[in-house]
């Protein structure tokens, strides 16, 4: 444990890279349609017939979004959202994350894995 | 000497580590022994100006997460070049967070301030923090080069 794992409790920790990682698979998401597809946040707020500045807040972390939001991202960009959690292996198992989209690097030996990603 | 290593030792520079939930470290960061200051004392108790409910330290631990794994982040205005870029400082940024500093090397960043967004805007502190980052640059025992040069984020991540 570093010096700043000691300013916040393991699970709080792990909620936020949660919420963090799930924001950036959105964001990549949305990156790789511009692309392939021109979507952008506007043609998003369209389909969902919410104003634009509501899904840019929610992208950039100004304002929370909730998980049919993610759903609801995920399937105009043609993704569907996912997550999955595996059972735990050990009683004494620390949980491990992982994000499905990109991550690698994983230890050897996870005992746990949340699994998430937009596909 | 005039290794990373080495100021560690004379702390100097602090590297930044965390728990990445099982994710292995791929960049390095840096911090002055104020940044950790400022993070261990008054961080925690910063409130966003959003209505969200990630508080400035969460937004702190989330662009910690992407930065440290490798994760891009060129395309959701995470980083952002100083002028003149020639200068070569860069801000990391959060909805409520900008972090202040220089890459040493190819994603090794050194942090020489962090601050909320509204106070340095309010206070118009960027050229203060950037100042800041160009003398701790200059003193600071390190070979040369001391500095990635530039404003291509593809140079620095």
């Amino acid at each position: 444990m570093t010096w700043f794992d000691e300013l916040t409790n393991q699970h709080e920790h792990a909620a936020t890279l949660f919420v963090g990682r799930v924001r950036h698979e959105l964001l990549k998401a949305l990156d790789e349609e511009a692309v392939k597809t021109r979507l952008n946040q506007s043609k998003i707020a369209d389909e969902l017939g919410i104003n634009r500045s509501v899904i840019s807040r929610q992208l950039n972390g100004q304002s929370d979004m909730t998980l049919s939001r993610v759903a609801e991202l995920a399937s105009v960009m043609g993704r569907r959202a996912e997550l999955r959690l595996p059972e735990i292996r050990a009683a004494t198992a620390i949980p491990k994350f992982e994000t499905t989209a990109s991550r690698s690097g994983m230890d050897e030996t996870p005992n746990v894995r949340w699994n998430v990603g937009v596909r | 000497m005039s290794t990373l290593r080495e100021r560690r030792l004379d702390q100097s520079l602090i590297l930044f580590e965390m728990n990445l939930q099982g994710l292995r470290a791929t960049r390095e960061m840096y911090l002055t022994p104020a940044v950790k200051t400022v993070i261990c004392t008054d961080l925690r108790s910063w409130k966003s100006e959003w209505d969200t409910s990630e508080t400035p330290f969460k937004q702190f631990s989330s662009l910690m997460d992407r930065y440290l794994t490798g994760e891009r982040l060129n395309f959701e205005e995470s980083m952002h070049v100083m002028n003149p870029v020639t200068d070569g400082i860069w801000e990391l940024i959060t909805a409520d967070l900008r972090i202040f500093g220089w890459f040493y090397r190819k994603n090794v960043f050194i942090a020489t301030a962090i601050n909320l967004a509204r106070v340095i805007k309010t206070h118009n502190l960027y050229p203060g923090y950037k100042g800041e980052a160009l003398r701790f640059r200059e003193n600071v025992k390190l070979a040369p080069p001391k500095c990635v040069p530039g404003g291509n984020i593809n140079d620095v991540v």
